[in-house]
Formats: C-alpha cells, structure tokens, sequence
C-alpha cells in the first residue's frame, strides 16, 4: 500500500499544471455561462 | 424578460462571496489535517492522526449542524441580513483562533465554532437568494452560488501550494480575511421584498384582535411547523439525501488528501494541492451546471444520478488506484463534478416545499442534521481506518455505500406544492406583486 520510495514523474509536474488551467478555464467559462441564464432567462 | 434591480446582484455577490469562504474555511482542516496532527500529537502515525482527525470532523460538523439550525431560525425572527453577518464573523474568527491551537482539543473546539458560523451562513444565504430570484433564474442563481464552494476550495489548495513550506497555521489565520465581507454586506445588502412584506404582515396583524387560523401561522413557532404532517415527509426525505451527501463527503471525499499522503508515502504538498484542485474545478462545472440538468431531467433524477455515478467513481477509484497518477486526477475530477449536484439540487428544492415564513428554520433543520449523523459515521471512519490497517482507501471504499442511501431517498422526493398557497403567502404575493421601488425597500428594511 505505502509506496515510500514514490518519486514525482518527470514531465508530471508540467502537464497537471496545463491540464488545471485547461479546467479553470473550462469553470470560468461554466460560471459565466450560468451568469448569462440570470440576466437572460 | 423581467429587469432586476441591484438588490439581487448585491444578493447573489454575497451569497457567492460567503459561500466562497465557506468553502475556503471548511476545507483548510482537510487539506492540513496530516501535518496539523502530527505536530499536534507528536506522531507519524496514520491510524492515530485518522482517529483523532475524525473526533475533530466530527466536532466540526456538530457545530455546522447546529449553527444551520440555530441561525436558520434566527434568521426567519431577525432577517436574513443580520443573521449572515453574525455567522461571517463567528467562522472566520474562529478560523483564525485554529491558527494557535496548542493541542487537538482545543483545535476540535475552533473547528466546532468554524462549523457553527458556516452552517447559519450558507442556509441563509441560500434562502436570501430564493428570495431574491424567481422562476429558471432562481435555479441558475443558486447554482452560481454554489459554483463558489469549489473556488472556496481550489483557493485553499492553490494557497497551500504557494505556501509549501509554511506552516499549517498561516493557512488558518488566511482564513480571517471573509470577515471583510461583512463590511460589504452591511453598506449594500438589504433584506429581499418578500421577507420585508412578511414582517409588515406580521406587523400588521399584531394590531388585529381576531385572527384567522392561517394568519395565526405567522406568529407560530417555525421549529412546530416543521414538524407537522405534511412538511414530515418532505423533510425526511430531504434529510435522508443530505445525510448520504454530507456523510459521503466527510468519510470518503475528505480523506483524500490524507490518502495522498499514503499513496506517496510523503508530505505530498504538491499532489495533495493538485488534486483537490482538480476535484474542486470539477465541483464548479458540476454546480453550475446543475440548474441546466434540473430544469432538463427534473430533481428526483438529478440527485439520484449524481449519488449513483459518485459511488461507481468512487468505488473504481479506491479500488483500483495504487499511485498518485494522471488517472486518479481524471476519477477526482468526475468525482467532484457528480457529487456537488445533489446538494445544489436539494438548495433549489427546500424552498419549493416550505413556506417564506419557515424557510429559514426548515432549511437549517433539513440541510444540516444530516451533520448530526454524518458527526457519528465520521467518528466510525477513524474506526474503520483502524480496522483496515490505517487504510484510507479501503475505510473510503466501504463508506461509499452510503450514496445508496441518497439514490433510495431520491425516489421518494415529493413533487413540490406548485399553485397551493396560503394565507401568509397569497398576502406576501399580492404585497410583492405591486413591486415596490429599491428606496421603498431600502426604507422599510431600515425600520
């Protein structure tokens, strides 16, 4: 179960940090979306 | 198209913004319960900092429930306005009391009052919006607000990661910045149109000698209503799918940093950060869009896929998964993304099934005393991740089974009452149908 010699994989590091500004943007754009329905609806 | 006034922008900027640090208050003691107990125990021991950690979760939610309970009905007496002030201030000084805890119980008492103040805050703040928004945009403004938690969390995650090497107290003391929210609500927020009739109707017939026994309603004891026979099937019901959520959230989601810490066999800040990241951008897709899945696929259906989908994630998720890799990040994700909707779904539904006059209280007692419950089967997790060997994940994977609980309850939900009014309302609908301007609000909400 423990793994302690775990070690980050190379590359790991770059491509989390791309993928969570890939899904910020993806809920900004979510939340805006739900904005819209309020001023429209 | 109906034109709103700023009086619900200012609601929903408040909601949001309570809600927001809520979320950022709640989840600083998930995110540094490993390092907080360890140095507050004086051990490395994960079955030790599990089982203390679950008294201290347990402490939290007790307060959360009775802080739900407490300011919903304080709220329904006072106003929704004064209330959501008092209970900003209760959970952020609190939050920043934790910031020099000395041991786990003096710890465990800062995170009871911490859930005492957000408990009263996202209740009122959910009926206030109910109040403030109508109709599709009622269902789309709570899902904003809901949007919100996620970002609560994803700031705690993303403070923690620029935080690396501080310690886990300059993440609780960054939780006293909500407190400034109070100064905005008390220059810009007042009370919603509906709420504001309602007390001029109170006070209206505090001058009658004669009353009806409907208008007698608006004098009676919010708690006593609650409990009659037809609010009793609604609420169980609800109570029994908040339950599912809340107990699923606090024995099984919330243990995943902790489960990182295993998985990787280190401190574990970065994946830790990253992860719950990912989960919390998830729950912000996932809560905003809830009102479209509403209104498309209908409440019942809603809740009952999102427990559904939440166990079988889960499930693989546990399971499967022996490392920190870019599958468990995918599995988080979706799980954040389900397991928010059932909670925006029953925000969307309280107000459906209870009257104005008792919103405050029934929402508090309906959304929070599955805290009471979830405080018990927290307590259990520490147990079971004992039983387990200090195994996060098994302990997590056998608690799952609780969101069965919320697909059962789900398919007993009762249609909402549609066209019945009564007296209370029929007169809170005819006052509010002459749309008094935002100064003769402002006015009567002073008095």
């Amino acid at each position: 179960m423990k793994n302690i010699n775990y070690q980050r994989k190379e590359g790991m590091n770059m491509s989390a940090e791309y993928n969570i500004v890939l899904l910020a943007l993806i809920s900004i754009g979510s939340q805006v979306k739900t904005l819209t329905q309020l001023k429209t609806a | 198209m109906r034109k709103k006034s700023l009086s619900h922008w200012h609601a929903l900027a408040v909601a949001w913004l309570g809600c927001l640090f809520d979320g950022l208050d709640a989840s600083i003691f998930t995110i540094v319960l490993y390092p907080a107990l360890s140095e507050l125990l004086g051990t490395k021991s994960y079955s030790i900092v599990g089982y203390y950690g679950a008294i201290i979760i347990a402490f939290f939610l007790v307060g959360w429930a009775l802080g739900g309970l407490v300011f919903g009905r304080l709220a329904d007496q006072v106003g929704r306005v004064k209330t959501l002030i008092i209970s900003i201030l209760v959970y952020t000084i609190a939050t920043g009391l934790c910031a020099i805890s000395q041991s786990w119980q003096e710890l465990a008492i800062y995170r009871f009052l911490v859930g005492l103040g957000i408990g009263g805050e996202l209740s009122v703040g959910a009926i206030m919006l109910s109040e403030h928004w109508h109709g599709r945009q009622r269902l789309h403004a709570v899902s904003f607000m809901a949007t919100s938690w996620g970002v609560g969390y994803f700031a705690t995650a993303a403070i923690s990661l620029g935080l690396c090497q501080a310690s886990w107290r300059n993440l609780f003391a960054a939780g006293v910045i909500p407190a400034l929210i109070t100064l905005y609500i008390r220059l810009r927020l007042s009370e919603s149109e509906k709420f504001v009739a309602l007390q001029n109707y109170r006070a209206s017939l505090r001058a009658e000698n004669n009353l009806k026994d409907e208008q007698r309603k608006v004098f009676a004891e919010p708690l006593k209503e609650t409990f009659k026979k037809e609010m009793l099937r609604p609420l169980l019901v609800i109570v029994a799918i908040t339950s599912s959520g809340i107990i699923g959230y606090w024995t099984v989601l919330s243990w995943i940093p902790a489960w990182i810490n295993q998985l990787t066999g280190t401190a574990a800040t970065y994946e830790r950060s990253v992860a719950l990241m990912v989960m919390n951008l998830g729950s912000i897709i996932g809560a905003a869009a809830t009102g479209f899945i509403v209104l498309r696929i209908g409440r019942k259906l809603t809740i009952g896929l999102a427990f559904g989908l939440t166990l079988i994630l889960c499930q693989i998720m546990f399971n499967t998964i022996h490392s920190f890799d870019s599958q468990l990040l995918i599995l988080l994700f979706f799980c954040g993304l389900f397991s928010i909707m059932s909670a925006v779904t029953i925000c969307i539904y309280v107000p459906e099934v209870f009257p104005l006059h008792m919103q405050g209280t029934a929402f508090g007692l309906a959304f929070n005393f599955g805290r009471i419950i979830a405080a018990a089967f927290a307590l259990i997790s520490g147990q079971l991740i004992a039983t387990f060997n200090g195994s996060y994940a098994l302990a997590a994977s056998a608690l799952s089974y609780v969101y069965v609980l919320g697909i059962l309850a789900a398919c007993l939900l009762p249609t909402p009452r549609g066209g019945r009014l009564n007296e209370i309302e029929k007169h809170l609908k005819n006052s509010v149908g002459k749309r008094p301007t935002p100064k003769e609000i402002v006015s009567s909400s002073a008095k």
